[in-house]
């Protein structure tokens, strides 16, 4: 196997980065994608090159699910199975392509040209039930889209720009109607995307708002230039105004993260962008990346000059392909007009940015795990003290921002610190861009003011239009997949991090995944304890134990071998592992657990004491049905 | 005080208090005398007359719990159940097991004993190693009471006679299969794991189906 | 110097210690996995936690610096719940070993259970399997179900040998422990990593299945490997000669000694114990044929007054190991040279050097070279093939003080010795330990054997020499006696006897004593009285 081709570009990875075994997940991207998995002499080679013994080099590929080491199909079906796609019918996905392809989830067709996996979140939720294909992602599938592309797929040699391609459909306003097919025997999907701001979603219209010109027709760059001549602390006052917090889901004011760095620290300081989306029920990350990275970039130029940083570092999960080079791109621009590199416009101030690629683990998006895989290792949270802010990446001063965050940023300078706040509540200022999924009309993105009301949010015409199909609610899970859940009766409440905490819940990442009365609570309960018991890295012993636990026993009460002590026994192992964790995975984990059974206790005990579950003895389906876009409107 | 009082006419005479001294023994001597001879035309057969077991060609009837000569509990393969874990050997009191364990081709058993001796003059016959194994290996439910022998060597069983309790020493052949030390063998290790299980354990392809749930124990 | 309260005692301590680290220098024990002071925190395991004031949540101790005035509680009901969760927690999927695992009776799971678990078990779901009795080379087995991922072994690699053989493949419950496939564990320090184990993940290919560890007594000594000295235990058994084909050390473990070898040892060391079992000298001979000690000590005092009557001292060789305890050395050193007046006597055989490293192997793999050197029986320079190292943390450099000048003939090294031998010049011989075969060829030996008037061995195995001497003399091997080795920087160390010698051997100083009191009825009146002990510029001592 010969590496020497590979060599030059080696170096170039490696040279980007300031210590060699953070060049660890990119070289392996690519020997993976030279020769279509990571052989043992691959393994070999990235660890010779960047100094680390091979049992380490084994260590990642293992940790991380997008790296083989054995050669797969041509083509990649990978089937989202988690709660979103879940509600809509991924069951029934699978099984649709196990019947066609003749082979099981995990299995490559004998002629070797289709492997076929399920896999965690894709955060394509608005176009649930939703698969990845090779590079592109591709949803949502009803039976007869389904078919389509398998047809597609088996017969020609390249995959197809299907269904989601965010980027390059175009972009219909959120009230609108979608437009009807093209005529080409293809249906294209239109998700529903908010874009008339105020904040974030006005350049979310059209494919071609991306790009520089438009962005800086349209204001952009005016932040960054403005912020250039002010001092990093002024800055830092301005965004600790705006009351603007991290919108990854902690809702820490960023203007007081940004104060943590310590000034006189002689090491180099660090920004790095957490753009390893993975909450399941969010997508908003991916529409900044695709429609408006230029947003993106402005606020890394502003946040990096105010905590002192030269080398910002973009970490952007393995499955997002096309956001990520569409990113890049976005990158060249910026640089060829002189926002990226050394002396920013003659201000003196320099700026490096590098895109670093993750390889599909969800706990990557936890701050202190995405530094230990950008350094090169297996995504394990780091011990906390010392704080990321003292001692972080290469154990030097870091900040770590969310996407939203950070594109944030320019309009809070460009309009004023005032009129960020006066958007929001007291305490959080702004909008957010919520992500609406699951049992919705119109399931998608839509700018609203934090303090908008759940309520307003799924049955309002300007957001998600209601429940589907005129059924009944039954419970939302405001924040992501790790929010603990609402009932029907418990919507109205602002959607604000203050206001959600006193609810019980939380806001997080602002992933609203409604459930309708079709939906058996027990099995949404099987899959977010699924999902934890996939994704927990399994450093501590809390977390990787207890999770796996958890499902053990949620397998069981769905196979109908429930015992009447397991309910008890699930509450008291989600409460052992709260608190007691190197991070807050395991509380996240917990939460599902002890929420879903404090609210709908009752339906887990029907589950329990009968073996069945209560909606199929009531003649509902426990399936989801198939969702017909409205789009297709065939009757 | 009561007064020694003195004795009657016919209690000074003896005869009659000798006879009613014997008289409950006489009752059961006569009655056994008159039944057994009349078992032995065939009368009366089911009157039983004395309480004496005719040992051994009629065992006296043991409870459940007593506590007999031991054995060693067998797998389906003929291998014993007993891991070697030395608990009996440890919490027996008198120290009369001696166990020298190896290893186990399956890597779910992982340890077998190669040597198990009980010396039978030493053992007190408590008990404790059967309450101490973890893997009801060994039990003291044989019934077995006729292990007097010759000399003390005699006594000292080995796995031989601990896993076949039908077996007498002086044993001729050795019909373990699997690697054990024994006397027979001049206390060499002899047998192979491919006589046990027909390839090695370890290399053959459905071993995990072969040592999972295999566990009858053989009465 | 911040002062703080556990458990409602106060101490204080140097800036930048752990709780943990605190605590235990007051004696207080915090049960522990991934916590060892010889490799970087990992803080996983989470069994440390503790309750500290004005923290909501517990923390851990490994991790936590002290602060002025913070108030730590290590007991106490939410500790102890905290403790058992994490238990519960580890044994979930730990599977049922204990009679199979050789961690039994040392193992920290089942400690700590017993002393801060002992709660009914509640998983009644199907474990997760692993593969298990795995060889990861020639001295560790694996079992992958019991490893609790603490890291300890994967840090070992990475940190002290920076082999970095081992890692944790995987992730969530799935997380396993191993090699990169065709890979081994064969560095030279790998037996290790059975001791960082805290349950029975990892154990000793050596020790496994011969005892179980509750019978196993224990001894400190020191390793007779090298010259590095580390310190060791011996572990051993007595009265159980069925296990093991009746060997008494079962193995070997480190001492924690912060100077020499801190927490390790090499395998070389560790697997080196076997002579003391095998091939061991139970009988004194004659030409092959089995005598008791009194005759032997009776004949060879009478030779040895008869030589010295004759004054033929210069017929006579005598070639001690640096093998033997300083009291030994400095005992043929006043017995043969001071008051018989042998002055070709020296240890200096032409040995060819060993591997080394720069931790904790030398290359010199005789155990007392320093103590040879400064009885004055190894040249009066440190010219021994073992390359000066550099002091390992905080040792002394530097040597003994106070040597005693060398014998007359410094020059005369055990090879000048056997010249002589076969030249006719030297015809009584007495060697100890060394296995002259080896050294010097067979031929010479069988020559010696018939030409020498006198060819003594004294050694506790059998080897080339014991062949072929007149006399064979079965000494004790180190862990049999008491005494004292000087390291290579240095230090000497003092050991005691872990059990009795070998029937029929006897340890050197108890021979010499003997011998030279025989002499002394027998002889001239120079004989020195051997009560007067060895040197007495020995410094200090380690354990």
């Amino acid at each position: 196997m010969d590496f020497k081709q590979l060599e030059s570009e080696a170096d170039k990875i490696i040279g980007r980065y300031e210590e060699k075994r953070a060049a660890m997940l990119p070289l392996l991207w690519l020997v993976q994608e030279k020769f279509g998995y990571i052989p043992p002499e691959g393994e070999q080679w990235v660890g010779e090159r960047i100094g680390v013994s091979i049992a380490h080099v084994r260590e990642v590929v293992s940790f991380y699910t997008l790296y083989h080491t054995k050669p797969i199909g041509k083509h990649h079906i990978q089937v989202c199975t988690t709660l979103p796609c879940l509600l809509k019918g991924a069951k029934r996905v699978l099984a649709q392509l196990e019947e066609r392809l003749g082979i099981g989830a995990g299995q490559t067709t004998p002629d070797g040209k289709v492997t076929l996996s399920t896999v965690e979140c894709l955060c394509a939720c608005e176009a649930a039930p939703a698969t990845q294909i090779n590079e592109r992602y591709v949803g949502p599938l009803t039976p007869e889209t389904l078919n389509q592309v398998l047809d597609h797929v088996l017969k020609t040699p390249e995959t197809h720009d299907w269904l989601v391609d965010s980027a390059r459909a175009e972009l219909v306003e959120a009230r609108a109607n979608v437009r009807p097919s093209t005529g080409s025997g293809r249906t294209e999907f239109q998700p529903y995307v908010s874009t008339e701001g105020p904040v974030l979603s006005k350049r979310f219209r059209s494919a071609e708002g991306a790009w520089f010109d438009a962005y800086a027709a349209d204001g952009g760059y005016q932040a960054a230039k403005q912020a250039l001549t002010s001092t990093p602390a002024q800055v830092i006052e301005t965004v600790l105004k705006s009351n603007l917090r991290g919108l990854g889901g902690a809702g820490f004011p960023t203007g007081k993260k940004w104060g943590f760095i310590p000034k006189d620290n002689p090491k180099p300081k660090f920004l790095v962008v957490n753009a390893d989306e993975g909450e399941p029920g969010t997508f908003k990350d991916r529409y900044i990346l695709e429609r408006d990275p230029h947003a993106l970039i402005e606020g890394m130029i502003i946040a990096a000059y105010a905590i002192g940083s030269h080398k910002a570092y973009i970490y952007i999960r393995g499955e997002y392909v096309r956001p990520a080079q569409r990113f890049a791109k976005a990158m060249e621009e910026a640089r060829g007009k002189g926002w990226i590199g050394k002396n920013i416009q003659g201000s003196g101030f320099d700026l490096e940015i590098v895109i670093h690629r993750g390889a599909g683990a969800y706990i990557c998006g936890e701050e202190t795990a995405l530094l230990t895989s950008l350094e090169g290792g297996k995504g394990f949270p780091k011990l906390k003290p010392p704080f990321p802010a003292i001692s972080g990446l290469f154990k030097c001063p870091t900040i770590v921002n969310n996407v939203e965050t950070l594109a944030c940023v320019p309009p809070i300078i460009r309009n004023g610190p005032e009129w960020f706040a006066k958007l929001g509540t007291a305490k959080q200022g702004g909008t957010r861009l919520f992500s609406l999924c699951g049992h919705v009309v119109r399931p998608g993105l839509y700018e609203a003011p934090v303090a908008v009301t759940l309520k307003d949010l799924i049955f309002d015409s300007r957001y998600a239009g209601g429940v589907r199909a005129g059924k009944k609610l039954k419970a939302v899970i405001p924040g992501g997949i790790s929010a603990k859940i609402l009932t029907a009766e418990e919507i109205n409440v602002a959607m604000d991090f203050d206001s959600l905490m006193a609810a019980g819940t939380m806001a997080g990442s602002a992933g609203v995944i409604v459930m309708d009365e079709t939906t058996c609570i027990v099995q949404a309960l099987w899959s977010a304890s699924h999902f934890f018991k996939d994704e927990s890295c399994g450093q501590c012993s809390p977390c990787r134990e207890g999770t796996g636990w958890v499902f053990k026993i949620m397998d069981r009460i769905l196979k109908g071998q429930g015992r009447p002590h397991d309910l008890d026994a699930l509450l008291s192992v989600a409460g052992n592992m709260e608190g007691k964790t190197i991070c807050v995975f395991a509380d996240a984990a917990a939460w599902p657990v002890q929420s879903y059974i404090q609210k709908f206790r009752s339906e887990f005990e029907h589950h329990i004491a009968t073996g069945r579950c209560e909606l199929a003895v009531r003649g509902e389906l426990v399936e989801p049905r198939t969702d017909r876009h409205p789009s297709t409107n065939s009757g | 005080m009561p007064r020694k009082r003195e004795l009657t006419f016919w209690e000074q005479i003896y005869i009659p208090e000798i006879i009613r001294g014997v008289w409950l023994t006489s009752a059961h001597f006569f009655r056994n005398l008159f039944l057994h001879t009349v078992h032995r035309f065939g009368l009366f057969k089911d009157l039983p007359a004395a309480v004496t077991f005719q040992y051994p060609e009629q065992p006296r009837p043991l409870e459940p719990r007593f506590r007999s000569r031991h054995r060693l509990t067998v797998r389906e393969e003929g291998t014993p159940r007993c891991v070697g874990c030395m608990l009996c050997e440890t919490v027996c009191p008198a120290k009369c097991i001696t166990i020298v364990a190896g290893e186990h081709p399956d890597p779910n058993v992982e340890k077998y004993p190669v040597r198990f001796d009980i010396d039978l003059g030493v053992c007190v016959y408590c008990g404790y190693c059967v309450e101490a194994c973890p893997e009801d290996a060994i039990r003291m439910d044989t019934d077995i009471l006729d292990i007097a022998a010759y000399s003390r060597d005699a006594m000292k069983l080995d796995i031989h006679e601990l896993m076949d309790p039908k077996l007498r020493k002086p044993v001729a052949e050795c019909q373990l299969k699997f690697p054990h030390q024994c006397a027979i063998h001049g206390n060499q290790i002899e047998g192979s794991w491919e006589s046990v299980y027909g390839s090695h354990p370890r290399e053959s392809e459905d071993r995990d189906s072969r040592f999972r749930g295999n566990d009858k124990v053989v009465e | 110097m911040p002062t703080l309260t556990i458990d409602g005692k106060q101490i204080t301590v140097d800036p930048g210690t752990t709780v943990i680290q605190a605590a235990e220098s007051m004696g207080i024990f915090v049960p522990r996995y991934c916590y060892h002071p010889g490799l970087s925190i990992a803080g996983n395991c989470r069994i440390c936690l503790v309750e500290i004031e004005k923290a909501p949540k517990l923390q851990i101790a490994c991790n936590t610096p002290v602060a002025d005035g913070m108030v730590v509680r290590t007991n106490g009901q939410k500790v102890e719940q905290g403790r058992q969760s994490v238990l519960e927690f580890l044994l979930i999927n730990h599977p049922l070993d204990c009679p199979v695992c050789d961690q039994s009776g040392e193992c920290d799971l089942q400690n700590f259970y017993m002393q801060y678990g002992l709660y009914d078990p509640r998983f009644k779901e199907q474990k997760v399997k692993k593969t298990k009795a795995v060889p990861l080379g020639p001295t560790v087995m694996l079992d992958a179900e019991r490893c609790i991922l603490c890291s300890r072994c994967v840090r070992f690699t990475d940190e002290i040998t920076k082999t970095g053989e081992l890692g944790i493949f995987n992730r969530g419950d799935q997380s396993e422990i191993g090699l990169y496939p065709g890979k081994e564990l064969n560095n030279k320090y790998s037996g290790n990593v059975v001791d960082v184990c805290p349950v029975g993940a990892l154990t000793d290919r050596d020790f496994r299945f011969k005892a179980r560890v509750w019978y196993l007594s224990s001894s400190p000594s020191v390793c007779n490997g090298c010259s590095q000295g580390c310190n060791i235990d011996i572990h051993y058994v007595t009265d159980r000669p069925h296990l093991a084909g009746g060997a008494r050390v079962m193995r070997v473990k480190p001492r924690y000694n912060a100077e020499v070898n801190q927490w390790w040892i090499c395998d070389e060391g560790r697997y080196g114990y076997h002579f003391i079992d095998q091939g061991r000298l139970r009988k004194v001979t004659h030409r092959g044929v089995e005598t008791t000690w009194e005759k032997a000590l009776m004949e060879l005092a009478g030779a040895l007054g008869r030589v010295k009557e004759e004054n033929r001292q210069g017929q006579i060789g005598v070639i001690p190991s640096a093998q033997l305890t300083t009291e030994e050395l400095f005992l043929i050193r006043k017995l043969f040279v001071d008051s018989l007046g042998i002055s070709q006597c020296d240890a200096r055989v032409p040995e060819k050097p060993g591997t080394s490293d720069d931790f904790l192997i030398k290359a010199d793999k005789n155990p007392n070279t320093a103590g040879a050197v400064s009885a004055g029986l190894a040249g009066s320079s440190f010219d021994t093939p073992a390359v000066r190292p550099e002091p390992f943390g905080k040792l002394r450099a530097g040597f003994v003080e106070g040597r005693r000048p060398a014998t007359q003939d410094e020059r005369c090294t055990a090879a000048q010795i056997i010249d002589r031998c076969l030249a006719g010049q030297i015809n009584v011989l007495w060697v100890f330990g060394h296995d002259l075969v080896k050294l010097f060829g067979e031929q010479t030996v069988k020559k010696l054997s018939q030409e020498l008037e006198l060819f003594v061995f004294q050694g506790s195995n059998e080897n080339g020499s014991s062949r072929y001497a007149h006399w064979v003399l079965p000494s004790a091997v180190y862990a049999e006696k008491d005494g004292a080795f000087t390291n290579c920087h240095g230090l000497a160390q003092k050991f005691t006897k872990a059990f009795e010698p070998l029937k029929d051997s006897r340890a050197d100083s108890q021979i010499l004593t003997e011998l030279f009191e025989r002499l002394a009825a027998v002889g001239p009146e120079q004989a020195v009285h051997p009560s007067t002990g060895p040197a007495p510029d020995l410094i200090g001592g380690s354990g």
